[in-house]
């Protein structure tokens, strides 16, 4: 059982008085679940990617081609990241990591001669990932990448078996609903809280029904349900006081 | 799986929807495209970055045949010259000329240093000193992408579908604004908490999340302020 697109069509079907509105739905649902994801920071929606660009000998286009092909498919968006993790596997102390922005390395290594190298120390084994924009033109192809547009040949020799060396952690968007996906379609968010999804699509129906009172009501709904469901969700995931009132802390913390 | 972004004309649908108004066509285009503008120019440039990659010859400058005409905000420019990366400082024409002109003799072949743009009114032109001794390639990176001209129903929008709901209440709230006069701070306080989010969203990294905050790491303990920096929206 899941709390499905059809029924937040029926429910607005109800509340507003009208029939005929169940393609408007589904795209309010997917704006919802676009604008919940975002705002609330959804740890859920953080994923981790393995990415493994092809290293040549040729430290230009065709690591950046390679790059791009992968994280087309993986992010294709702009929540996406700036982590750029460069995992050795024979050491995973030399794990870590990690670009944020072009500006760190503008402000730390700026007219000065970089090589990278495993092992060197910090932050010379540093990336440069930069985010870019990409398109070829028609809808659905439309992607922000970061680009590797050069490295330097010592990297390129040092990590030539690096097929799995590099991760990508990001904010994913969640698939929208259409008409490809159907009616009985749903996701986490709204299995977990639909009443929430519901009060945000209702925001838009009853724009739609020209109703500015509904609008407050369910504006004043949607806010409250979405700061209850961050303070769910991070409790589940880190502080669990509500646990904690249960169980002691040792057992809390696999101890005695 | 990326969501595909929708056209202009599918924007202006849901537009007239919240408006509960048809028939606007091409005027819904102008709105949707003076609230991209507006985004685009409200924006950190890092959403809206976008990089050429050009070549210096051995000598001091690349001609302005690569450089776009959009080039208006550079944000960073990265250096690779045998191999090796270099990360130059920008500096103003002003400045450029100054060090070119007066500076301490440098020979060619050291590597480059300070990075300028130079427009004469009509082309840009980038420059790099100290001259170097084999070609160099740059990779420029620059803030732009708005629109010079409103949008048609085809268009495609540089915003990823996770994001188009801003520009769906921006373009309402500058309708709603005559259209529905009584209700316009309801389009406008949506369009701008969206936006708020946005840019709070585009600022974003996993070691921000404060729940990942709360568990031991290099971020543990520190408040979200002390995130790590992000592009600058301009350099001077």
């Amino acid at each position: 059982m899941a709390w499905e697109v059809q029924d937040f069509q029926e429910q607005v079907e109800v509340m507003t008085g009208h029939a005929n509105v169940s393609d408007k739905v589904m795209t309010w649902v997917s704006r919802t679940l676009m604008e919940v994801a975002g705002k609330t920071y959804w740890t859920k929606q953080v994923k981790t990617e393995a990415v493994a660009p092809s290293y040549t000998d040729t430290p230009s286009t065709t690591v950046t081609e390679n790059w791009a092909t992968w994280t087309t498919f993986y992010t294709a968006n702009p929540m996406a990241l700036h982590r750029l993790s460069y995992v050795t596997t024979a050491d995973v102390r030399d794990s870590v990591l990690v670009r944020e922005s072009v500006q760190d390395f503008y402000a730390k290594q700026h007219a000065v001669s970089v090589t990278y190298s495993e092992g060197d120390a910090d932050p010379a084994r540093y990336c440069v990932p930069m985010w870019s924009s990409y398109h070829t033109g028609t809808a659905g192809t439309y992607y922000f990448l970061p680009s590797i547009a050069h490295y330097p040949q010592s990297m390129v020799t040092t990590v030539a078996t690096a097929v799995t060396h590099l991760e990508l952690s990001y904010l994913s968007a969640p698939n929208k609903m259409s008409a490809a996906t159907g009616a009985g379609s749903s996701n986490w968010m709204t299995d977990k809280y639909p009443m929430v999804v519901l009060a945000g699509v209702m925001r838009y129906a009853s724009l739609y029904i020209g109703d500015a009172q509904a609008y407050r009501i369910w504006k004043g709904k949607y806010e409250n349900g979405l700061k209850d469901m961050l303070m769910n969700e991070e409790m589940v995931v880190a502080s669990t006081p509500s646990m904690r009132a249960v169980y002691p802390e040792d057992v809390l913390r696999g101890g005695q | 799986m990326a969501n595909a972004i929708s056209t202009v004309e599918s924007i202006a649908n849901e537009v007239a929807d919240l408006l509960r108004h048809d028939n606007l066509d091409v005027r819904i285009y102008q709105w949707i495209g003076l609230a991209y503008n507006d985004i685009v120019q409200r924006s950190p440039l890092e959403l809206f970055c976008t990089y050429t990659e050009l070549t210096v010859d051995s000598g001091e400058y690349v001609s302005n045949a690569a450089i776009p005409d959009q080039i208006g905000t550079p944000v960073a420019a990265i250096f690779m010259n045998a191999s090796k990366v270099y990360m130059a400082r920008y500096v103003t024409p002003a400045d450029y000329n100054r060090i070119t002109s007066t500076g301490a003799e440098v020979p060619v072949g050291v590597v480059p240093l300070f990075w300028t743009i130079k427009n004469d009114g009509a082309t840009y032109t980038l420059f790099i000193t100290p001259p170097a001794s084999g070609d160099t390639v740059v990779t420029l990176v620059w803030g732009g992408n708005y629109l010079d001209t409103p949008p048609t129903n085809t268009s495609i929008l540089n915003l990823p579908y996770h994001f188009e709901h801003v520009l769906i209440w921006g373009a309402a709230a500058i309708g709603a604004s005559i259209l529905r006069t009584p209700m316009f701070p309801v389009y406008e306080g949506e369009y701008g908490q969206a936006f708020d989010e946005m840019i709070s969203l585009v600022g974003y990294r996993p070691d921000a999340v404060p729940v990942l905050r709360s568990i031991k790491g290099p971020y543990a303990g520190t408040p979200k302020l002390q995130a790590p920096p992000r592009f600058p929206q301009n350099i001077s």
